[in-house]
């Protein structure tokens, strides 16, 4: 998914899957590894002047979502996790002439690969932020409507 | 002369008011789960998952308000996952002037190893059940780009044993394009934190 969609996208879907009752664990910040971290502070004494720096840096780790699929699966069983979700925005000329934008989100169960809910929006383009917000709104609530239909909040788009 | 004035500012008050939109008021949903467990009595908040300075002040304010309400709140950004190496530099020079001495010092203080924040899963998992940390808190704030603009936040703890739901609240609110991302957020939490509150 384009990072500009996935911005507006990744951050409303996840709210709505958890208010939804599921906990997330989200795969990017999930590290494999400990990363290395180096702080250094200097401070510079003058007659009349003092300044103080500070620098903080952090080593790159790989996460869960670097994984091939198969070992993702597998690290996040080891976790006690019980499903995968994923979402894909498939973008194609609509018979109007302009862009038609389509959202689908998965949720697979980890123990069989079996599909316990699939959820799809359609939208016509407008603008990244405007279509993206759209699309996760809506596919939100749908996962909102098939599992916690009291939890369905604000007005519709 | 005066009468014109008047209708000037009687259709300035109408053009202000028929601008002016009253906002809705915010939705607000809470679950409390009553269960035979204790209430989470340690906790920690997950670190924000956008870099802006106001997302780490979300954080902060769930942090003080679990803290005001008697829970404690581990920060992991401030353990050390294991040993740190700390190392101290101090230089001093000094220089001689037509009236005197002039003096300055550079004291350089380098700190290297992880904190349990940058630590792998595994690590932070049992790190979890070492400090009795028994439950987990998530803030989520984002913004809805449409037409009025509306912030949501949703604040949600679970256990971290069986991540089972100890209590979770989501605010919608409508705010104004005028505001800045962190005062649109800012609104949103504090409706969210609110239904914790009750």
């Amino acid at each position: 998914m384009p990072a500009t969609f996935a911005a507006f996208i990744d951050p409303l879907l996840r709210m709505k899957l958890e208010l939804a009752g599921l906990t997330l664990a989200d795969a990017e910040t999930m590290r494999l590894e400990t990363a290395q971290r180096s702080e250094r502070t200097t401070t510079n004494e003058g007659r009349h002047l003092a300044e103080t720096n500070k620098t903080v840096e952090l080593s790159e780790a790989p996460t869960l979502l670097a994984l091939p699929p198969q070992q993702q699966r597998a690290v996040a069983s080891s976790l006690g996790l019980q499903g995968v979700v994923a979402t894909t925005l498939l973008v194609e000329a609509a018979s109007s002439g302009g862009l038609r934008f389509e959202l689908t989100l998965e949720l697979r169960a980890l123990a069989n690969g079996g599909q316990q809910l699939r959820v799809r929006c359609v939208e016509a383009y407008e603008s990244p932020e405007e279509t993206a917000t759209i699309l996760a709104n809506c596919v939100g609530d749908g996962v909102l409507a098939a599992r916690a239909p009291d939890a369905l909040i604000g007005r519709q788009l | 002369m005066k009468r014109a004035r008047c209708t000037l500012a009687w259709l300035g008050v109408l053009a202000v008011a028929g601008c002016s939109v009253d906002k809705l008021p915010p939705t607000l949903v809470v679950h409390h789960v009553t269960s035979s467990q204790a209430q989470p009595k340690r906790v920690i908040v997950l670190p924000p998952e956008c870099a802006q300075a106001w997302c780490r002040g979300e954080g902060a304010l769930v942090a003080a308000q679990l803290a005001f309400r008697g829970i404690e709140v581990v920060d992991f950004e401030q353990l050390a996952a294991r040993e740190r190496v700390r190392t101290v530099i101090e230089i001093e020079q000094t220089s001689q002037t037509g009236t005197g001495s002039d003096q300055a010092r550079q004291r350089t203080v380098s700190v290297v190893g992880p904190r349990l924040s940058d630590a792998d899963l595994w690590t932070q998992r049992d790190a979890l059940g070492q400090l009795g940390i028994d439950a987990i808190v998530r803030v989520r704030t984002t913004k809805l780009s449409t037409w009025p603009v509306r912030a949501l936040a949703l604040i949600r703890v679970t256990r971290s044993a069986d991540a089972s739901l100890v209590v979770s609240s989501a605010c919608e609110a409508e705010v104004s394009r005028a505001d800045s991302e962190a005062e649109m957020m800012d609104r949103a939490l504090r409706c969210a934190l609110a239904g914790i509150a009750r």
